[in-house]
Formats: structure tokens, sequence, C-alpha cells
């Protein structure tokens, strides 16, 4: 069983898909039909994992590394291949109805509202598929619409909203039922910077305010700067890395780049505590390293040369992934060589 | 911080997820070109049978055992009873089982304290009320410009209404199966199309059953989709006597048991297979 701290809890979870693989060659379709050759693939690989709760906590990883597979396993849609999972005490998969009480989910561009009916008529139905008490459901959307500001918008038919809007009526519709446990899978994919801060805004409030647990995956970075403690990062199905962004960064090399132009061609650029990456006499990129920050390097670049320009530049979640996943395969190879 | 446990009263609360049935109506409402041409679709429709079968009927008295007022008694109500499922036949409503699965948004399904199984029995039942309104509207408007037969009397009224209840089941669990089939295929169009056509001909939608081929009414007979509409009509019109209603009844209600015993296995392992939705 789980800790009772705990919100989530999965060890060893697996998940493995057969995959028919097509035949080649003549007739391939009708052999593909009658004898299909099926693969395994393992998308989700022993993960062990715990989210407290009141946590809120960003799943990443590249695409395909497994995250809406752990999601969908973490939410009851999926039943996994072999390992354990508790989502508020539940086993998700096996007390489906039990589970849809305790959590809440957006996935993505995937709509769970009515598309010719207005969002009002939607949440409308979700309390009556979810029994929410009419006090409740009245307190509920007062709440979200002092935030999401969704009553400018809610009797206008879904499938006439604008992305944003109909993305901040998903966030309503999915916590409604005044779940303990939101799985958000890509909620602000393609949503403008203004409303994907008032999701944020909104999101810590459901954290702070409400105490719920929330597990979010994302490829924006600034969206977990803001929002997360925890970072979890998944790659081939597999737990990369379990701790804050900062020693995320930090461990692996949370390479911040400072870009300079130089007036006029210089014949050697060096600054203290930071490292040269590249150099072509009125270009130079650098690496601050150790306490140095890239504002440092930007004040010493500043005062010791003539600088047209100047700017930083964060290193991406791809380039943090790829520098966790090296250290991980240059690990196992020592240890396979010291053996 | 504020609880966020769902209270106790929630829990006790019975189901208000009957409250689903109003979706096709609030579906129809959104679109309300659909209350104009719905009602004209089928005044067209009833038109051209009407015309079609008297003139077959032109030379003759009886035809596969039918005479002209029965045989217009059975293919009008049977148009009006293939209105009774219109809307249920979900090819493109957004939030049928195949475009719920093509899009993604089945996950939704599995993520709700009802069954997937319940939501779409609560989606179809307000679809089969919203047509079955239509259709007691043309019949009433039929009966009522002596176009059809009325029923033979208080039991054979009583007989039909409950063949016409177990027969719109039999349907109801044959076009589940079509649905829930789309878990295991990319895109089930074809498969449906082709359903819905097999459907209305061995029926008796399109044609009364009589009139088939004897190879043709004897598949039909023993497949289930004559409990749909031929044995209600054949009982209504008088084709089935009275007396020979508790067998049709009791095959009736075996297609309903029968087909419910597959649907509910087919769900069970739908819900073990909801990888369609990818990423």
């Amino acid at each position: 069983m789980s800790d009772a701290d705990d919100a989530i809890v999965a060890r060893e979870l697996t998940k493995t898909f057969s995959v028919a693989r097509r035949h080649t060659g003549r007739l391939a379709g009708l052999r593909s039909l009658f004898d299909p050759v099926l693969e395994r693939r393992t998308v989700v690989d022993r993960l062990t994992m715990s989210v407290r709760r009141g946590e809120i906590v960003a799943l990443l990883g590249p695409n395909g590394a497994g995250k809406s597979t752990s999601i969908k396993m973490l939410t009851g849609i999926l039943t996994p291949t072999s390992g354990e999972v508790y989502v508020d005490g539940r086993v998700p998969h096996k007390d489906r109805t039990g589970n849809a009480r305790s959590i809440g989910a957006v996935f993505g561009q995937k709509t769970q509202l009515w598309w010719d009916l207005p969002a009002r008529q939607s949440f409308a139905l979700l309390r009556d598929i979810f029994d929410v008490p009419a006090a409740l459901y009245e307190r509920q959307l007062a709440d979200f619409d002092s935030i999401l500001e969704l009553s400018e918008f809610w009797n206008t038919p879904v499938r006439n909203l604008s992305l944003g809007q109909r993305v901040r009526c998903e966030m309503a519709a999915a916590m409604l039922h005044d779940p303990s446990i939101v799985f958000l899978d890509e909620p602000t994919i393609g949503m403008d910077v203004v409303v994907k801060e008032q999701t944020r805004e909104f999101l810590r409030a459901q954290v702070q305010d409400r105490g719920r647990t929330i597990v979010l995956t994302t490829h924006d970075m600034t969206e977990v700067a803001r929002l997360c403690e925890r970072v979890l990062l998944i790659n081939h199905g597999r737990l990369m890395f379990d701790g804050t962004l900062t020693r995320l960064k930090a461990e692996h090399g949370g390479t911040s780049h400072v870009n300079v132009t130089f007036a006029e061609p210089v014949a050697a650029v060096s600054v203290a505590g930071a490292r040269l990456v590249s150099h072509d006499g009125m270009r130079a990129v650098l690496a601050p390293e150790g306490a140095t920050t890239p504002e440092d390097v930007v004040r010493a670049l500043i005062s010791r040369f003539a600088v047209v320009n100047v700017g930083v530049e964060e290193s991406n979640l791809e380039d943090l992934m790829r520098d966790v996943y090296l250290a991980q395969l240059d690990a196992a190879s020592s240890a396979s060589h010291l053996a | 911080m504020t609880s966020v446990a769902i209270p106790d009263v929630a829990k006790r609360r019975p189901h208000r997820s009957w409250r689903l049935l109003r979706v096709a109506v609030l579906n129809e409402r959104a679109f309300r070109i659909r209350l104009v041409v719905a009602p004209m679709m089928l005044a067209v429709q009833l038109y051209l049978y009407d015309r079609l079968w008297s003139a077959v009927f032109q030379h003759t008295g009886k035809a596969a055992g039918l005479t002209l007022r029965q045989t217009l008694t059975y293919s009008l109500m049977a148009l009006l009873m293939g209105r009774i499922r219109w809307n249920a036949r979900t090819i493109n409503i957004r939030d049928s089982i195949p475009i719920s699965v093509r899009e993604g948004t089945i996950v939704y399904w599995f993520l709700r304290p009802i069954s997937p199984g319940r939501f779409y029995m609560w989606r179809q039942s307000g679809d089969v009320l919203y047509g079955g309104g239509w259709a007691l509207l043309g019949y009433v408007a039929l009966l009522a410009g002596g176009v059809i037969d009325p029923p033979a009397g208080v039991e054979g009224a009583i007989v039909f209404a409950a063949s016409l209840c177990l027969g719109q089941v039999v349907l109801y669990y044959l076009g589940q199966i079509v649905d829930v089939a789309m878990f295991w295929m990319l895109s089930n169009n074809g498969l449906a199309r082709m359903y819905y056509f097999v459907q209305d001909l061995l029926s008796g939608v399109f044609v009364p059953l009589p009139f088939m081929p004897p190879l043709m009414l004897a598949i039909a007979t023993w497949l289930p989709f004559s409990s749909g509409v031929n044995v209600p009509l054949s009982l209504y019109v008088g084709r089935t006597p009275l007396s020979h209603a508790p067998e049709q009844l009791a095959l009736q209600l075996f297609w309903c048991v029968a087909l419910a015993l597959v649907t509910r296995l087919l769900w069970r392992r739908a819900s073990q297979r909801v990888t369609v939705q990818g990423g």
C-alpha cells in the first residue's frame, strides 16, 4: 500500500504494447491481416516514483519518452503490464469509478466538453455525471471564474471558442468535482503568453488554496520554472532524474549561454568564472561555471570589451535531457568497465 | 487550506447521470435547422413510399400475403421506426464512440464515476427518446389522416408496444457492438455503413420482409435484425396472429439477453485496450 501522505505511488511500473509489424513484398496487406508479426515494445520501463499530497510536480521528457503512457496508467485508463500503482490509496485501473472522483485530467488538445454546446452546459452535464452538490458546483464555478474569467465566454458553443478560452474551460471541467489530484498533459500547448500566465495563476491557486496535487507534463521550461517544485525526468520509459529544477540544472550543465557580439574583432576572450564555448573574432559564446551567474558574465564582458549585442540563452529542456541521458550512459559504461 | 475531499453526502447521492438524456435535445437545439429538415425529410419519405406501394398494388389486391392497406401500414410505420434511432446512428456525432476513439477523447469516458457503457446507454436513450418523439408525431399524423390502420384493439396495441420496445433494445445492442468494434479498428465507417444497410434491409425498413425471396426471408428470420422492425410490425398489421405473440416476444427477449451478454464482454475487452488515442 501507499503512505498516507503520498497522493501517488508507482513501483516498478511497466507498460508493454504489442505492435503489429507490416509484412513487405507481395500480398503484404493480406499477410499482415492473417499472419501479423507482433513486436513487444516497452513504453514505460520499471518506473518508480511518488508524489506527496499538495505537491505540484513536472513530469518531463522528450516526445515518445513515455510521459503520456505513464499518466494514462496513473489515471487508470491503461492497465500496467506489471508493477504497482496507487493513486489516492486506490489501484486506479481496478477501481476506475472510485478513482474518477479523486482525480481530474486535461489531455492537451483533447476536449471533454460537448463540442456543439455552450461550455456552461458541459459544466452542468459534468455536474450531473459526477453528482456534484449544487452548492459545491456554484462555489466552484464562481471560484474558477474569478481567475479564469470564464463567464465572458461560457455561453458560447465550445466549437466557437479560441484555443485559450477552451483550455481554460477544460481546466474548470477537470476540477469541477473537486478532485484532490489533477493530471495535466501538456495543457498550455499552443496558448499565448497571457493565457498561459492566467492558467499558471489558476494552478498555483489550486495547489496553495485548495491543497490539490498536480502532475504536469509540458515542454515549456518557463512553465516548469514558475510552477513546479519538483521535476521527474523520464526518457525511454525510465526515470532519469527526480529533484528540483535548480538541482537538475546544476548537475547537468544548467547551461545558460551568454552570446556576445563585439564592435570589432577580439583576439582573445577570457572571463573569470566562465568557459569559452566558441569564438570567431566578432562573436563569442560563454558558459558561466560554478557560482558565476550569466549576469556576472554580461557585466564582465561589457566592462572589458566594446560590445554591440549581448544576450543570455537558457539551455532548453531537450539539452538538459540529453545531458542527463548521456551522463547515465557514461555511468553505466564506467560501471561495466570496472566490472 | 480548504479541504478537497469529496463530501460524504456526494457519495450517498443517487446518480443523476440519467440527465444525460437531455444531450440529444440540446444538440438538436444547437442546430435549429435540423428541427425543420427532420420533419420535411420524413414527410417526403412517407409520401414517396405511399406512392410507390400504391403503384405496386395497382393491378393486384394482395401480394406476399399482405393487402395494400397492410403493406402501407407496415412500410410507413417501418420508416417511422427507422427514425427512432436516426440520431443514435453515431457515424458523425462528436461524442459518439467512433469519433471519440479517433480523436482520443475516449479517455474521458474512463475518467468518470459512471462506466463507459452506462454513459453510452444514457446518450443513446436520449437520442432514441428524441427520435421516438418525431416518430410518434408522424404516427399520429398518419393515423389522423387515415393513411394507416390503427392497431387491432387494446390487446394488439399492448403487444405491439411491448414488441416495439424489445425490438429497440435489440437494435440498441446491435448498434453498440458496431460502435465498440471501433476499439479494435482504425475506422469503423465502412463497417457501420454496411451494418446499417444490412440492418435496414433485413429488419424490414426498406421493404416489408414478406416481400423478400424465400432464402433471404429465412436468413432474416434467423438473424436478430427482424426482431427490430419486422416482428412488431407483423404483429401490428395482423400478418402474425396475436396468438403467436408469446413466442415472438420470447425470441426478441432471447436476442436482448444474448446481445447484452456480448456487449458486456466487448466492453470488458475494450476497456483493457484503450490505446487508440495515442500521445
